[in-house]
């Protein structure tokens, strides 16, 4: 196997989370208030081999956005280390900044992140002339070049971004990225506002343009079945961890940990043949407060196989049967699928 | 023995918006029943008039906007004309909506058992020990845990999930026989999302109250709904049993629609793709609005297809529709 070209190395990030009013006003009557860091990201590590696509999938608020801008370097993690072939994507020191340009991102909202106040070439041509992938000189020519890479025609680089469609849009938001020339590409959740129509239309460029210009991929996503179609390892999160990881394919036909187990059985699957679904079987219970998560296993309020060890320590991700999971029944549980 | 009359029937229904720019035709000229009992799933891409199908049904139009032709029959019963107190009374009782945001339905200054006490004397004349007894069985149906001690709470005290539930509790109050859910579970987690389908799912096959789902997510819809009606730029262009709908669909958007869902192409390979995008409503071409992305349009296209549909209620509006899909 070759050299990875990201590395995650014991990632965590936090958050303080400001106090409300409520806990204001405890704090003054001396009543101290509840836990206040959000932990984000909890002692990630993952690695990504060059042209390959990795997928983290989990619900929302376990970390898959912060992981995400943590590896594109928007992020400065609180401990652990993020290098992109071999060297820091960000600066260390008191103000760390990234200082690399060859990891780019495509977010979920393309009527966010593009400048409604640029015309479309200028938001493009901005970071490639600034850091001289192209002379200002040539701009034009190149943006030209990238959005008819993307499936737009030439002209849109005069017009602004209100006078685009979402799935217009995205394309732009790609154009954008791939204009820098990164090695890495994340993209959180770049289809999640499209409809399905055109959601096929930005995978299938996304595919293209991945298979043509050699890209690796961070991708992030809550949709299980654009995930399984795109990538090739899966990471599954559940409260800022990685509790699962494989090969997309073996992770779906047999998932390890009973949280993905519980995932993929819950997930409304298209029955055409109106057998009005399998019957979806929901997890039981909600997502714990990421201020104050469960001690031991985090999942372990939610899981059918939870025994007192999960309620007291917490599971390392660990070699199962040629995979990877963080569940201390895991080879049990195995065998039992 | 005669069929039993549907208990909704919507014939040729026109939704109009009046604007500067000219009439947008949101819906025009669509037709589809509902039997007691019955869910329909109600398909389509964002802007296609799914919830202004919904709205017009509960007779929730307001200016610029106009029910401009047609009929909605609930239990034999004209609604399209009726008064705005009539239709208040339609809603709180009979028909009930769930929105996408519960706090369409919830008040963000009130307690929940408040608000409940609220909707339910808006039509009955109930105690309040009564109206507390009943807020209470409301919400631990729909699985809110320790709903007794809930009842006192804000609307903000419960997260987005909950607040969900709540709203769909006070939707069944009335036990209404009509269910109209605009997008229930588009704005909550994949986990919370599958909890409330199948919650919905248990509660109107209890209670043999009628749904419409209205979502753009064909997994979900086939996972509750008896039968689809498939729209596309303010019309319905293929409608029948779910089972039908979906595995041998008609039209060639329907099957379009279908074959970009990632999940039955093989991984990594280039998937279905419907080209372009729907036109705009305001300038919609004559004929088959879905002709110039159909890979199978001719000249015949260019006029309008009328719906026809097959003994066993499979319909499509389309000149060539497809046969055996499956
Ligand atoms: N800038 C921030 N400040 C404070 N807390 C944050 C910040 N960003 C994220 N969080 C918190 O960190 C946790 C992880 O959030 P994150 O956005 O990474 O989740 P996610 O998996 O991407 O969720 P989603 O699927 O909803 O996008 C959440 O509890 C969130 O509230
Ligand atoms: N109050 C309104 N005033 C003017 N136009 C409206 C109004 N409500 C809806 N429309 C227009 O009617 C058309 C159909 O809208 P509708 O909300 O029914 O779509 P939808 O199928 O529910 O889409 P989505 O999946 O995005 O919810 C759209 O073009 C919309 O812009
Ligand atoms: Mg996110
Ligand atoms: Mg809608």
């Amino acid at each position: 196997m070759s050299e990875p070209l990201l590395v995650l190395d014991g990632v965590t990030k936090r958050f303080a989370r400001p106090l409300n009013t409520g806990e204001r006003i405890a704090s003054w009557i001396g009543a101290g208030p509840g836990p206040r860091v959000v932990r984000a990201v909890e002692q990630v590590s993952l690695t990504i081999a060059p042209h390959e696509t990795l997928a983290l999938v989990g619900e929302s608020g376990c970390g898959k956005s912060t992981l995400g801008r943590v590896a594109a370097g928007i992020y400065a993690p609180d401990q652990g280390r993020v290098t992109l072939a071999g060297a820091p994507v960000m600066s260390t020191g008191r103000r760390p900044h990234k200082i690399t340009t060859r990891v780019q991102t495509v977010f979920q909202d393309p009527f966010a992140s593009l400048d409604p106040r640029m015309r479309v070439g200028t938001t493009i041509a901005e970071g490639p002339i600034a850091h001289n992938l192209v002379e200002r000189a040539d701009s034009t020519r190149y943006v030209a070049s990238w959005l008819e890479r993307v499936g737009l025609p030439a002209d849109v680089a005069t017009r602004f971004p209100h006078q685009f469609s979402g799935g217009q849009r995205q394309r732009i938001a790609i154009a954008r990225a791939l204009a820098m020339q990164p090695d890495l590409l994340i993209c959180d959740e770049p289809v999640a506002s499209l409809d399905v129509s055109i959601q096929a239309q930005v995978l299938n460029l996304l595919l293209e343009l991945r298979r043509d210009l050699g890209l690796t991929c961070l991708f992030i996503s809550h949709d299980l079945g654009v995930v399984r179609h795109v990538s090739d390892r899966v990471a599954i999160m559940y409260l800022g961890r990685v509790v699962e990881l494989g090969t997309t394919a073996e992770t779906f036909a047999r998932p390890i940990h009973p949280y993905t187990r519980a995932l993929l059985d819950s997930v409304p699957r298209l029955a055409r043949d109106g057998a009005r679904g399998r019957e979806i079987k929901p997890i039981a219970g909600e997502l714990p407060s990421p201020l104050a998560p469960p001690p031991g296993c985090h999942f372990n309020p939610r899981c059918v196989h939870a025994i007192d060890r999960c309620r007291s320590e917490a599971p390392e991700l660990l070699p199962v049967a040629g995979r990877i999971a963080a569940c201390h029944r895991a080879e049990e549980l195995l065998a039992t699928v | 023995m005669s069929a039993p009359a549907p208990l909704l029937e919507v014939a040729d229904l026109a939704t109009y918006f009046d604007s500067k720019r000219g009439v947008l035709k949101a819906v025009d000229g669509i037709s589809f029943t509902l039997k007691r009992g019955e869910v329909m799933g109600l398909v389509g891409e964002s802007g296609s008039g799914k919830s202004v199908t919904g709205f017009s049904v509960i007779g929730l139009i307001d200016p610029p906007g106009r029910i401009a032709a047609g009929s909605v029959k609930l239990d034999g019963e004209e609604l399209v004309g009726k008064d705005a107190e009539a239709l208040r009374t339609l809603r709180g009782r009979r028909v009930a909506m769930v929105f996408q945001d519960p706090m369409m339905t919830l008040n963000p200054v009130l307690s929940i058992g408040t608000q409940m006490r609220l909707v339910l004397r808006a039509h009955e004349d109930v105690s309040r020990a009564d109206a507390r007894r009943r807020s209470i069985e409301a919400l631990a149906r729909v699985g809110i845990p320790d709903a007794a001690r809930r009842l006192d709470d804000f609307p903000h005290q419960f997260s987005g999930g909950m607040r969900q539930r709540v709203a769909i509790a006070i939707a069944l109050l009335h036990r209404p026989a009509l269910i109209i859910a605009d997008e229930p579970t588009t704005a909550l987690d994949v986990s919370i999302q599958a909890q409330i389908l199948a919650e919905m799912r248990n509660l109107v096959r209890e209670s043999g109250t009628a749904m419409i789902w209205i979502s753009h997510d064909l997994a979900t819809v086939s996972s509750i709904a008896d039968s689809i009606a498939v729209m596309y730029a303010g019309r319905i262009v293929e409608s029948g049993p779910a089972h039908e709908v979906l595995g041998a669909p008609r039209h060639p958007y329907t099957k379009g629609l279908l074959e970009s869902i990632p999940g039955e192409a093989p991984p990594g390979s280039v998937l279905a793709q419907i080209p372009g995008a729907m036109p705009s409503l305001l300038a919609l071409p004559a004929g088959c609005a879905f002709r110039a992305r159909c890979t199978y349009a001719q000249d015949a296209c260019a006029a309008m297809p009328a719906l026809a549909a097959s003994p066993q209620g499979h319909a499509v509006r389309c000149h060539f529709p497809l046969e055996g899909m499956r």
